[in-house]
């Protein structure tokens, strides 16, 4: 008879009658077994088996789960506890040194190994404070070169609008760029770089406020301006309210507007992939050099757009490749091939490759890299960890010995082994998080230009992180022992036949490994060191160091300056320039031996490349002279020449001619992701130039930057002082 | 007093406890509410109230008889307590006095 009666699967029931109090067992099994008969005759025997089964986990709750079952049966003495404390303490003091440098260690490493964490999470949750995060983009334009195609992060002003106006599923947009201006207060004049935007910006982005309605925001002369702007123009009281005169370059002229404090920000997170230091609302071009924003060809830095349903993204990009002739019509450059809209919460891994970008960036190289260095510190701090604790566990054979034959249980013995390591490790974690949060960050935060000393470590993913790093740490470094070491017999220990020290392979193995981490951690450190010393110095072309340029304001006396500054004994030469090397170069169409080709060219001064310390690869610099007039010379670098003599050849650019009369060695004008390109250098009017470069005979110090600023003004009152190296 | 709340799957569960007095049971209860009303709970959650309705003192339980069902295993019969007949009072007259504060027209609008 019971044998023809369906029964629920026994395993089920066994672990219900495991798990649940008794006083309830019984009527629970009883409802289910009454309920499990019915159910087989209506859908059949599987069916109920697998309805029990659920059954029984959904029965898992506060009222049915015997805690007994759940707790330890022996709670842990405190008293014992304070003697496996006191053991350990006498233990270590046996090995000093071997314990100091396994503690120590074991606190750098935990530092070191925090602070790649912070790093990538700080890195990793860029932008993150922004709410609509998720549903920004940043609108791209993918021009098209002869070799390929090209990303370009700038966009045509009236496009953000058009989009908005064209499509219903973007929500929302907000242009964004910015210029040069000089602030005046009282009698000081500062140069700053201002951005405008439009009233959208507020309502998109979540900028933190410090002072002040940040919604109040759509009067020409309103401004909103960052925590550093305030503290260096106010102090520390409260601007709200206060007037800024800012004069802006227009032409040949200047241009003063009036402005009122409407809100401070706060500090800007550490995770922000841009930001500002003054903003000014779009309309107040209007009152600058714009008549309108409907010109095609003018470009704004950056240009969002809100759009709610990502699957939307693709869609609105394809349909946009139908008015790209709108900017392609009077385009002097590289023609648009489409537009691209990346989210905001991607773009710092992705700005690195796009030309004109201005967000924070970072190179994925960059990034695998510090994640391997943070990868290779961890293996090796537990493989170390692991070895140390083994060798230390085998001194101390006969304590477990004299342990067992007092008759003291396996189990009590791997435990005081793991009380124990979790006491060294908490200890050597604290500190490691301690040297991490005062000495490594704060360093560390120096060498990246970023500020991370403002990461809250009450941050779950770094707490679940260290409790991870804990759990490998003890189960690595006493697991194995703990359990072997207790498992022996009190007769093997005090003949002396335990050979836990040399013949392990497992021993064998875990040195071996600790041992290849190790050459590895020091290859690697040289490596990134060299590379390091090699992006300073080498491999740029030219010598970046002891030089430091001035900008110059719009038709100033280039001559009346660089004398005076020539005079000064820490001042080797001066060089003019109408461009950087390094800075933002032209992109121009030039026609060389029949052949019409794109390229980059900058405008420079005549003795620049020479006083940059550039040589010539054949040819000669042209002969400094003072000029009105356009120079019929130009020199090119050696990827344009390739491998013929240019020398002497005729180039034609935008209707004119000009003979190269050199070529100059290749040298880096941008990053070193990004290749070597063909460049020709024009020599610019002396009136143009922007910048001049001050090549000095040592490194400069704050003295002689002071000595520079009060000859600047003497010459140029009203004019800010702005320089860089 | 200390005064209970109880939610609406209680009330519900306190409401078929009274109506299948003094037989009710978590199985029983759970097949009626499917039934009844049509609402489809586990066996889980009605344990559940109960243990909660009876941690509350409205309801108050007992072991039965053996059977040959359910493997020879009692079966749990709750029974109503005076302060659970009470509360559901309470909740009876608190939707009381709040359908009479809606407007008439409002229910007679309804009704046509």
């Amino acid at each position: 008879m019971a044998n023809l009666t369906p029964q629920p699967p026994k395993w089920a029931d066994r672990f219900l009658e495991w798990y649940c109090k008794p006083e309830l067992l019984e009527a629970i099994q009883g409802d289910m077994w009454e309920r499990f008969e019915k159910y087989v005759e209506e859908k059949g025997f599987r069916r109920a088996k697998l309805w029990y089964i659920l059954q029984v986990c959904l029965f898992i709750n506060l009222y049915t789960l015997n805690m007994k079952h759940l707790l330890p049966k022996n709670p842990i003495n405190p008293s014992l506890l304070q003697s496996y404390f006191k053991t350990g303490y006498r233990n270590a003091l046996k090995n000093p040194w071997t314990s100091l440098i396994n503690s120590f260690g074991l606190a750098l490493a935990t530092g070191c190994i925090v602070v790649v964490f912070v790093f990538l999470d700080n890195f990793f949750s860029n932008d993150d404070f922004h709410e609509k995060l998720d549903e920004i983009y940043v609108v791209e334009r993918v021009l098209k070169q002869e070799s390929g195609t090209v990303l370009d992060g700038r966009s045509p002003e009236p496009l953000g609008p058009f989009i908005e106006g064209m499509f219903s599923q973007v929500s929302n947009q907000t242009r964004f760029t910015f210029r040069n201006a000089t602030v005046k207060i009282e009698d000081e004049v500062f140069s700053e770089w201002v951005s405008f935007a439009d009233t959208s910006f507020i309502s998109l982005f979540s900028f933190p406020v410090k002072w002040g309605d940040i919604h109040h925001f759509s009067q020409p002369s309103d401004v909103i301006i960052s925590e550093e702007v305030s503290k260096k123009y106010f102090g520390d009281t409260n601007p709200i309210g206060k007037q800024l005169e800012v004069i802006f370059q227009i032409g040949q002229g200047e241009h003063s507007l009036g402005f009122t404090v409407q809100a401070v920000l706060d500090k800007l997170p550490s995770n922000a992939s841009f930001g500002f230091s003054m903003l000014f609302p779009y309309e107040a071009q209007l009152l600058l050099d714009k008549t309108g924003f409907e010109d095609w060809q003018s470009k704004v830095h950056a240009t969002f757009l809100q759009i709610e349903d990502a699957d939307q993204v693709p869609l609105i990009e394809a349909q946009l490749d139908q008015f790209i002739s709108f900017e392609n019509e009077n385009n002097s450059g590289w023609p648009i091939q489409s537009y691209h809209f990346h989210p905001l919460s991607q773009i710092s891994l992705h700005s690195n490759g796009v030309s004109n970008s201005f967000f924070s960036n970072a190179h994925l190289a960059g990034i695998i890299l510090v994640i391997s260095i943070g990868l290779i510190i961890l293996f090796q701090v537990c493989f170390t960890y692991i070895n140390i604790t083994m060798s230390l566990l085998t001194q101390r054979l006969h304590e477990i010995g004299y342990r067992k034959v007092l008759g003291v249980k396996r189990k009590q013995i791997a435990f005081q082994f793991l009380f124990e390591n979790i006491v060294i490790c908490l200890t050597g974690m604290g500190v490691g998080i301690l040297l991490a949060k005062l000495l490594f960050i704060p360093w560390f935060s120096s060498l990246i230009a970023t500020d991370l000393t403002y990461y809250s470590f009450v941050n779950p993913y770094l707490v679940a992180f260290e409790i991870l790093l804990l759990g490998v740490l003890v189960f690595g470094g006493t697991g194995y022992p703990a359990l072997y070491i207790s498992k022996l017999k009190p007769g093997t220990i005090f003949h002396g036949v335990v050979q836990l020290k040399s013949n392990s392979i497992l021993k064998k193995s875990l040195l071996g490994a600790q041992f290849s981490f190790t050459f590895l951690t020091i290859f690697a450190s040289i490596a990134l060191f060299q590379h390091s010393q090699e992006i300073k110095y080498k491999s740029w072309g030219y010598n970046p160091s002891n030089k430091l340029v001035l900008s110059l304001p719009n038709g100033l006396k280039f001559d009346a300056l660089a004398q005076s500054y020539a005079s000064l004994p820490e001042v080797e030469s001066v060089a003019g320039s109408v461009q950087q090397i390094g800075k933002y170069s032209n992109d121009v169409t030039v026609s060389f031996e029949g052949k019409e080709r794109n390229i980059k060219e900058l405008q420079i001064g005549t003795d620049y490349l020479q006083k940059m310390g550039i040589p010539l690869v054949s040819g000669s610099f042209p002969v400094k002279q003072k000029h009105t007039e356009e120079i019929p010379y130009i020199l090119v670098n050696e990827e344009f020449a390739g491998e013929k003599n240019v020398v002497g050849s005729q180039l034609k650019m935008e209707g004119l001619s000009y003979i190269v009369s050199g070529v100059v060695q290749n040298f880096r004008q941008r990053p070193f992701d990004s290749p070597i390109q063909p460049m020709i250098f024009k020599f610019g009017k002396e009136k143009d130039y922007n910048y001049m470069t001050l090549l000095l005979s040592d490194r400069p110090t704050p003295e002689f930057i002071d000595k520079l600023k009060k000859t600047w003004y003497d010459i140029l009152p009203f004019k800010s002082f702005k320089y860089f190296y | 007093m200390k005064r209970n709340n109880i939610g609406e799957f209680e009330e519900i569960v306190l409401l078929f406890t009274m109506i299948q007095h003094p037989r009710a049971y978590g199985l029983s209860i759970t097949e009626s509410i499917k039934a009844e009303l049509g609402r489809s709970v586990t066996l889980s959650s009605v344990h559940t109230a109960l243990y909660r309705l009876e941690e509350k003192g409205l309801v108050q339980s007992g072991l039965g008889e053996p059977s040959s069902k359910r493997g020879g295993r009692r079966k749990r019969l709750y029974t109503i307590t005076h302060l659970g007949k009470e509360s559901l009072q309470e909740v009876q007259e608190t939707r009381k006095k709040l359908w009479s504060m809606i407007p008439q027209n409002l229910i007679q609008g309804w009704q046509i």
